[in-house]
C-alpha cells in the first residue's frame, strides 16, 4: 500500500485551511461551559431540595411556575394534556391558475398550504428565505434563515403562523438557541439555550402552542427532551423523565403520538416520552432500516420515510425530509402509492389523513393529492422557481 | 497578567494551526474546524490548572476533539451539502505542472466528505497524524480492533468513490 502518498496528500490538504486566532472565542466559549456548570450544578441542587422535601414544582392551571425561575427552562414535572381539537378541514381556495382546473379535487380532500425551504446541496446564499404556495395562488416569501438551520431544524407551526429553529454560532458561542418568530420572521424571540440543532430538533404540538426539543450538555452531547409551552411568560418545559436515544422527533395532528428513529428504524413514543412501540419491519439488524422520518399520519397509523436496505450508506444526524417509502405502523406494510410511474421525493399528511405526495416530472416536480384511501384525486404542477427548494411543512 | 493565562495563551497561538490543520480534514470546512478547535480549547482551558504543567495539554485538546467529532450528535450532512461553503484551495490558479496535482487534491477532499465521521477520523489519525492504531484507539475511545476495521472501510469507501484514488492509495495494506 503506498501510505507515503497519502500521507502527502493530506497533509497538503489540511494546507487549504487558514490559520486563525481562536483565543478570544475559546475564552468566551470556556466562560460560557462554566455559567452553564454553575446553572446545572444549581438545577441538580434544587431537584435533590425538591425530593428531599417532597415538594411538587407543577404547573398552575395558568401555566404559571409556582415561583420564580431562574433564567433559563424552569423544571416542571407535570405536562398539561395537549387539547386534542377536532381535525380541521382544510378550506379549499378559489383558483385562479387554469393549471388546476383539469386536476381540482373530485370532494373532500385539498390541498393545504405548502411551505418550502431550501434543499440539500442547493447552493447559493448562506441565508434564504422561506416560502409557501397554495395551489391557485402565487408563491409567498417568508422568513429570512441561515442556510444551515433552514436545512436542519426549521419547523412550521400546523397553524401556519409561527416558525420555530435552532440557530449556534460558530465564533462567540457555541451553543443553540431556539427561537420562535412569526412565519414571515417578525417578533422573534429567544426561547431556550443549549438546544439541539441537528438530531431532535423543535417539534411542534398540533395547537402550535407547544414545542418538543432536545438540550445538549457542555460536552456537546444529547441531554433532556422537554416540552416548551411557548405562550407562558416564564418559558414553562415539562421535562421528559425519559431520555430517549432517537432523532428527528414528528408529533401526529391527533396530539397523542410522537414518532422518531431509533436504532435504524422508528419507534412511536406517547407525549411523555413513554415508547409505545416500534414500526415492525425496520432494525439494526433487519434487511431495511430508516435513520430518517419525514411525516406522521394524524392518527400515527402510517408514517412517511426514507428507507435503506442494510448496508447501504445511512448518511448522517443531519434532517432529510426525502421520503421513499410510506409503511403502515402496526404492520410495516408499504402504502402504495399512485405515482405513475414517477419517483416519489416527498410525501406530507395533512390533518384530514390525505397525503400531499411530491414526485420528479420532468425538469420539476409535480404534487399529488392523495386522499386517506390512497386515491389520488388531484395532480397539480408545481411552480418552476420552487424546483431546487424542499417541502418542509403542509398545513391545512 | 495571569501567568496561567499566559502559559494558554501561548499554547493556544503556537498550537492552533496544527489543531486546524487536523480538524480541517476531519470536517472539511474552515467554519466548521474553527468550531472544532474552538470547542476543544474551550474544554482545554477549563482543565489549564491541571493540565498546563503535565505536558499533556495538546493531547488533551486533540482527544476532546476527535471526541467531539465523531460523536454521532455532531455529525452533519447539512455542512457537506454546501459546496459553495467549502474554501477555494489557496495559492491561486495550479501551474500546468501541478494542475494533475490539484485535481487529485481535490478529488481527495471529495472523496473524504463520502466517509463517515469515524472512518475519515481513523485515517487522518493514522495517515495524517501517523499515530498507531493503539494511540488511534486511545484517541477515539474505541478498540483497536474498531481502529483496525474502520480503516478497512475507509479505504474501501475511497476505492469506490474515487476509483481514480485506488491505484495511488489502496493496494492491501499493513498495520504498524
Amino acid at each position: 500500500m503506498n501510505q507515503d502518498r497519502l500521507r502527502l496528500d493530506l497533509a497538503e490538504l489540511a494546507e487549504e485551511v487558514t490559520p486563525v486566532d481562536l483565543r478570544n472565542r475559546a475564552l468566551r466559549t470556556s466562560r460560557r461551559l462554566g455559567i452553564q456548570r454553575a446553572v446545572a450544578t444549581s438545577a441538580a441542587a434544587l431537584v435533590v431540595l425538591a425530593a428531599a422535601t417532597g415538594t411538587a414544582l407543577a404547573i398552575r392551571p395558568n401555566g404559571q411556575a409556582p415561583a420564580p425561575a431562574p433564567a433559563g427552562p424552569s423544571i416542571t414535572s407535570s405536562w398539561p394534556p395537549v387539547e386534542v381539537t377536532p381535525t380541521p378541514q382544510p378550506s379549499r381556495e378559489p383558483s385562479t391558475d387554469p393549471s388546476t382546473a383539469s386536476g381540482a379535487p373530485a370532494a373532500g380532500a385539498t390541498f393545504g398550504r405548502l411551505f418550502y425551504g431550501p434543499a440539500q446541496g442547493s447552493g447559493g446564499s448562506p441565508t434564504v428565505r422561506l416560502r409557501s404556495w397554495r395551489p391557485g395562488l402565487q408563491p409567498t416569501t417568508l422568513a429570512a434563515l441561515p442556510k444551515i438551520w433552514a436545512l436542519s431544524n426549521a419547523s412550521v407551526s400546523p397553524d401556519g403562523r409561527r416558525l420555530a429553529w435552532v440557530e449556534r454560532g460558530f465564533d462567540a458561542k457555541d451553543v443553540g438557541t431556539l427561537y420562535v418568530s412569526d412565519i414571515d420572521g417578525s417578533n422573534k424571540q429567544s426561547m431556550v439555550s443549549d438546544v439541539d440543532e441537528y438530531c431532535i430538533t423543535p417539534t411542534w404540538s398540533p395547537d402550535s402552542r407547544h414545542l418538543l426539543f432536545q438540550t445538549v450538555l457542555a460536552t456537546g452531547g444529547p441531554d433532556k427532551v422537554g416540552v416548551l409551552d411557548t405562550a407562558s411568560d416564564r418559558r414553562t418545559v415539562r421535562w421528559w423523565s425519559s431520555r430517549p436515544d432517537a432523532c428527528h422527533a414528528i408529533w401526529s395532528a391527533d396530539g397523542r403520538t410522537i414518532a422518531m428513529n431509533t436504532d435504524a428504524g422508528v419507534a412511536l413514543y406517547d407525549t411523555d416520552g413513554r415508547k409505545q412501540r416500534a414500526v415492525p419491519g425496520l432494525s439494526e439488524t433487519g434487511a431495511w432500516q430508516s435513520h430518517q422520518v419525514a411525516s406522521l399520519a394524524p392518527d400515527a397509523t402510517r408514517i412517511a420515510l426514507f428507507r435503506i436496505r442494510k448496508g447501504e450508506d445511512a448518511g448522517d444526524v443531519g434532517r432529510l425530509l426525502r421520503v421513499n417509502a410510506v409503511l403502515e405502523t402496526a404492520t410495516g406494510r408499504v402504502v402504495d402509492l399512485p405515482l405513475g410511474g414517477r419517483a416519489l421525493k416527498q410525501v406530507f399528511f395533512q390533518a384530514d389523513g390525505s397525503m400531499v405526495v411530491r414526485v420528479e416530472d420532468g425538469g420539476g416536480h409535480v404534487l399529488l393529492l392523495v386522499d386517506a384511501k390512497g386515491r389520488k384525486v388531484a395532480e397539480q404542477p408545481e411552480p418552476a422557481v420552487l424546483r431546487d427548494a424542499q417541502l418542509i411543512a403542509v398545513v391545512g | 497578567m495571569d501567568p496561567l493565562l499566559n502559559e494558554f495563551d501561548s499554547f493556544v497561538r503556537t498550537r492552533t494551526p496544527a489543531l486546524l490543520r487536523s480538524a480541517y480534514l476531519l470536517t472539511g470546512d474552515q467554519h466548521l474546524a474553527e468550531d472544532l478547535v474552538q470547542s476543544a480549547l474551550a474544554r482545554t482551558h477549563r482543565s489549564w490548572s491541571r493540565l498546563h504543567a503535565s505536558g499533556n495539554a495538546e493531547a488533551y485538546t486533540r482527544k476532546v476533539m476527535y471526541h467531539l467529532q465523531v460523536s454521532w450528535w455532531r455529525r452533519r450532512r447539512v455542512a457537506e451539502s454546501m459546496p459553495g461553503d467549502l474554501p477555494e484551495p489557496r495559492g491561486g490558479d495550479p501551474a500546468p505542472d501541478h494542475a494533475q496535482q490539484t485535481t487529485l487534491r481535490l478529488t481527495l477532499r471529495a472523496a473524504l466528505a463520502k466517509l463517515s465521521t469515524k472512518q475519515r477520523a481513523v485515517l487522518v489519525l493514522r495517515f495524517f497524524e501517523d499515530r498507531t492504531e493503539t494511540e488511534a484507539a486511545d484517541l477515539l475511545g474505541v478498540t483497536v480492533g474498531t481502529v483496525k476495521s474502520q480503516t478497512s472501510k475507509a479505504l474501501a469507501k475511497l476505492r469506490t468513490v474515487a476509483p481514480e484514488l485506488a491505484q495511488l492509495y489502496v493496494t492491501e495494506g499493513s498495520a504498524r
